[in-house]
């Protein structure tokens, strides 16, 4: 089914909203890819994992307060959800279990 | 909320195609990052992140979806069909007015699609065609460049191939042609050399044979049509064929005809090893070893996977040039041009095949352009002058509800409808004309068919769809924007916002097209009948041209002296004034330069015969050059050039040619040899026995029964061949027909124009009037005259056409006299008469279609029209 899959993107998506705790918007998220994890990516394709993840039920948004930098906007904040929490952790172990199982490296 | 700080554009941009309930949290996003970007790197690349990030918002789960089509707008679509078809019924005059004029405006863009299409078919059957290149050449002459050729050396493939691994190069060689006998049968074949590469990497296809058998000498190939004109259903293999001139080949093999769309085309393919045998027996000019000789060979290479490409390039950069011993005499430059890009290609000379140069191409797509142009301001035209009807229409459909995209729909919806009306009615003429328009074109029906396909099909709907989209775009804006209330006020208010300057600008531009291209067609008769009687500086009246095809020029002459209608005869390698000339290399004996100049061979009697008027010395006597060349008659230009002082001065200097010494004799006045095209340049007849014609003075009162005479002595010394003969001024009459062509197409086409645009004027002068009934009535109860009125009506329209004129006339003008004529060297100049006497016509016709609706208005009985206020 749709849904259930997490792309790599999304999953870093996710993790930066939770690094960010409750200061995770649009900008934020966006500094946090290109500072840390060395992505530089456009405000649209974040848009796109942003969108797909609320679809999923990953995350959720709420609107903060409007700001002037922001020629008066409001912020929308994102929060990962229980169910995205679960998600990424069953994808944390399902790789855990399948570096275990590598010869090579459980060798050495 | 919006800041003046990003750029504007973009910003619009994002707010028009974003998702409303994602525009607050992008826009803001993008203002936060704009700003801080501003901070870091300045504003010019902050304004340019900003544009990048807008345009990378555009997908999927950013820009809006568009309007689902609900049921009541699928009813509301058909609504807008019917609307259409019962507007175009109800308003006949409008609907004829506007199919008429797009539908015979777009037959020429169908036209010239149509062509575009076939020409853009050539060489794609090649299956590598993006892999093989066609290796061509520009020739330097003493560092002055020449015209670029499709020819390069032969040896310059043998070399390329050894010095670049991985690369396939074949050779080919054009003009293998002549009459031919095989199976018994006499015909005349055309056909190329090649070498045993030939079928390696092009995709023609061999039937039967090996393509290893173009590596022998005298082996032909010969095509699938070509075996079935002659051998029928006998198997040609290993028979064998005699072509006149080049000798017997043995038929190794039958290769399926080339397709239409390969710019090689042939009957015959002979190996290209036969070149060198054939060379040494003086069948054909020694060309193929020279590094110099640039104008009968090819050679096409095969990259595969275009991997060695700039290593080819490379070495025609830097190694080819270096086979020039004397780089400042003579050397050249080469380039690879692909294969499918040959037709349409740029102009280069000494072509295989057919060739189509671009700027045919474009100026028919600009004719074709303002044909179309025209015919759509007429719609735009008509429907604007139309509002007044039409407004109550869209005021009542806004007042329940309709939307400005409904109306704009609406009105589209309208335009579409009537383009693809009369796109079926172009498809017709386009059928009708297409043969026409092939003819007219020089050799294009060797290019192109124009025949309707499924693809062509496509094209033409898009074509008029896009037509119906601008035609509808300012109408459909117009009435979209119209407010409800102001429509259905009064009429009075409506119309000072029709649009009334955009619709006399597209006027004004309809007729500027129109001047200009009966401009053109004025100005082509002209240069026309000024080349056919300028003074060539010969006589070509009643000289009969009779090619001598090989036979003995003495026992002819000796024969047709006894006829009594021959005045005169005499020889020569080409005719005069019909676009060819030879070129000499000469050296100056005073300071050893070597130049180039034209010559032309000629017997002692051409100069008298052709009336060529001597200004110094004699013309040639009989045996001078005989043994050994020593004597040359030169034009005065020769003189001027080369500074040799007065004609008389010049008698007597030396000059060395082809290793002899020779002096000059006489001095001629200066004549028209070449065409009218080329300036004279400096020139020089020569007396040696290379001739190729036979000049006949012909007096006679019946010039066919002479003719007749002419040639039973043909006959009687040539069994074989039949007479090739043609008068001289029909020659170059024929020569400059390309006027004729040219003056049918402008001819053709300013009727097109001068019909649109007249129409159009036709249809917006019955709508003003119509308007204006009543002021007229008015006016004329208060004692106008019916002159007056008609003035009054017409005062508006002719201004506009006035205007048109004083645009058009100096665009033409300058187009003519800067681009046109300047390829011609003598040339007529453009008189004011000719300007006046065609605008006077234009004016004319205006006058015509507006005053009579004007006079018509003006007879109205003011009581009936005012009878209601």
């Amino acid at each position: 089914m749709k849904g259930t899959n997490l792309g790599e993107f999304q999953e870093l998506v996710m993790l930066s909203i939770l690094i960010l705790d409750d200061k995770a918007y649009g900008v934020s998220i966006q500094e946090e890819l290109n500072d840390r994890m060395k992505r530089s990516i456009s405000r649209g394709a974040l848009q796109t994992a942003l969108s797909r993840l609320e679809e999923k039920g990953f995350i959720s948004s709420s609107y903060g307060e409007p700001t002037a930098e922001r020629g008066g906007r409001r912020k929308r904040f994102y929060q990962v959800s229980n169910q995205g929490l679960e998600t990424l952790k069953e994808a944390k172990e399902l790789r855990e279990n399948i570096w275990s199982v590598i010869p090579k490296l459980n060798a050495s | 909320m919006n800041s003046p700080k990003v750029p504007k554009v973009a910003f619009r941009l994002l707010r028009w195609f974003c998702k409303d309930q994602l525009f607050e949290e992008l826009a803001g996003d993008l203002e936060e990052s704009f700003l801080k970007n501003r901070v870091k790197f300045g504003k010019s690349r902050a304004n340019r992140i900003y544009w990048k990030e807008v345009l990378k918002m555009i997908r999927p789960a950013v820009v809006r979806k568009p309007h689902a089509i609900a049921t009541y707008e699928t009813a509301l679509l058909a609504n807008y069909f019917t609307i259409s078809f019962r507007n175009l019924k109800r308003h006949k005059l409008f609907s004829f007015i506007n199919i008429f004029s797009l539908s015979v405006a777009m037959s020429s863009g169908l036209l010239v699609i149509g062509m575009i299409n076939d020409l853009l078919k050539f060489d794609e059957f090649h299956e590598r065609k993006g892999e093989i290149y066609r290796v061509i050449s520009t020739p330097y002459h003493q560092s002055r460049p020449m015209d670029r050729e499709a020819t390069s050396p032969l040896y310059l493939g043998d070399e390329m191939r050894t010095a670049i691994s991985g690369i396939q190069v074949t050779n080919l060689g054009r003009r293998m042609q002549g009459p031919i006998s095989a199976n018994d049968k006499n015909l005349y074949i055309k056909g190329i050399y090649a070498d045993e590469s030939f079928f390696d990497f092009l995709s023609f296809n061999l039937i039967s044979g090996r393509p290893d058998v173009l590596k022998d000498p005298y082996n032909i190939l010969l095509s699938e049509s070509f075996v079935k004109k002659t051998f029928e259903d006998k198997n040609p293999m290993g028979e064998s064929v005699e072509i006149e001139g080049l000798g017997t080949f043995l038929v190794a093999g039958v290769v399926a005809d080339p397709p239409r769309y390969s710019h090689i085309q042939f009957e015959a393919i002979v190996s290209l090893s036969t070149v060198h045998l054939l060379e040494k027996q003086n069948r054909i000019v020694a060309e193929h070893d020279h590094w110099d000789h640039l104008d009968r060979y090819y050679n096409y290479v095969y990259i595969p996977e275009n991997q060695e490409k700039l290593n080819v390039m490379t070495w025609l950069e830097f190694s080819a040039p270096k086979y020039y011993e004397d780089p400042e005499q003579f050397r050249a430059t080469f380039d690879l041009q692909p294969i499918n890009q040959i037709i349409p290609g740029p102009d280069l000379s000494d072509s295989i095949g057919p060739k189509m140069i671009f700027l045919p191409i474009i100026i028919l797509c600009v004719i074709a352009g303002a044909i179309l142009l025209s015919a759509i301001f007429n719609y735009t035209n008509l429907s604007m002058a139309r509002s007044l009807r039409r407004a109550r229409e869209v005021g009542v459909r806004k007042l329940n509800g309709a939307t400005r995209r409904a109306v704009f729909l609406q009105f589209t919806i309208e335009s579409i409808v009537l383009s693809i009306l009369s796109l079926g009615i172009g498809i017709s003429l386009f059928l009708l004309l297409r043969n026409e328009f092939i003819s007219i074109l020089p050799r294009a029906e060797e290019m192109i068919e124009l025949n309707l396909s499924p693809q062509l099909i496509g094209w033409f709907l898009l074509f008029s769809l896009v037509t119906g989209l601008i035609a509808g775009i300012a109408p459909s804006l117009f009435f979209a924007r119209l407010s409800s209330l102001r429509a259905l006020r009064s009429a009075k208010v409506l119309k000072t916002l029709s649009g009334v300057s955009l619709r006399k600008a597209l006027i004004v531009i309809q007729f500027t097209f129109s001047v200009i291209f009966v401009l053109a067609v004025v100005i082509t008769n002209k240069q026309y009948t000024y080349s056919l009687n300028y003074d060539f500086g010969f006589e070509n009246e009643n000289i009969l041209n009779v090619n001598l095809q090989g036979n003995d020029r003495n026992l002819l002459k000796t024969e047709w002296s006894k006829l009594p209608e021959i005045k005169d005869i005499s020889f020569s390698s080409y005719n005069p004034g019909v676009g060819t000339w030879h070129n000499l290399q000469l050296i100056d004996q005073r300071n050893d330069d070597s130049v180039w100049v034209h010559q032309m061979v000629v017997d002692e009697s051409y100069i008298e015969n052709m009336g060529i008027k001597l200004i110094a010395g004699r013309g040639f006597e009989v045996g001078e050059n005989a043994v050994r060349e020593s004597a040359i008659i030169v034009n005065q230009t020769f003189v001027k050039n080369f500074g040799l002082g007065s004609p008389s001065e010049a008698l007597g200097e030396v000059f060395h040619v082809e290793g002899e010494v020779v002096k000059i004799v006489g001095v001629t006045k200066d004549f028209i040899y070449a065409n009218l095209e080329e300036p004279i340049h400096s020139f020089v007849f020569r007396n040696t026995e290379k001739f190729r014609f036979a000049n006949l003075k012909v007096a006679s009162p019946n010039l066919m029964r002479s003719l007749e005479k002419i040639e039973a002595v043909w006959d009687g010394i040539d069994p074989i061949h039949r007479m090739s003969s043609q008068f001289l001024d029909d020659q170059i009459g024929e020569y400059y027909l390309f006027f004729i062509d040219i003056m049918k197409i402008f001819g053709f086409i300013s009727f097109l124009a001068i019909s649109i645009s007249t129409l159009g004027l036709f249809g917006m002068s019955l709508y003003v009037t119509e308007t204006r009934l009543k002021e007229v009535g008015i006016r004329k109860t208060f004692g106008a005259t019916e002159l007056s009125i008609i003035y009054h009506l017409t005062k508006g329209f002719v201004k506009m056409v006035g205007l048109a004129i004083l645009i058009g006339t100096p665009i033409c003008y300058v187009l003519f006299d800067q681009v046109i004529l300047a390829q011609q060297y003598y040339r007529t100049e453009i008189s004011f008469l000719e300007i006046f006497l065609s605008i006077l016509f234009l004016l004319g016709i205006c006058l015509l279609t507006i005053s009579v609706q004007a006079r018509a208005a003006a007879r109205t009985n003011p009581a009936i029209v005012l009878r209601n206020e």
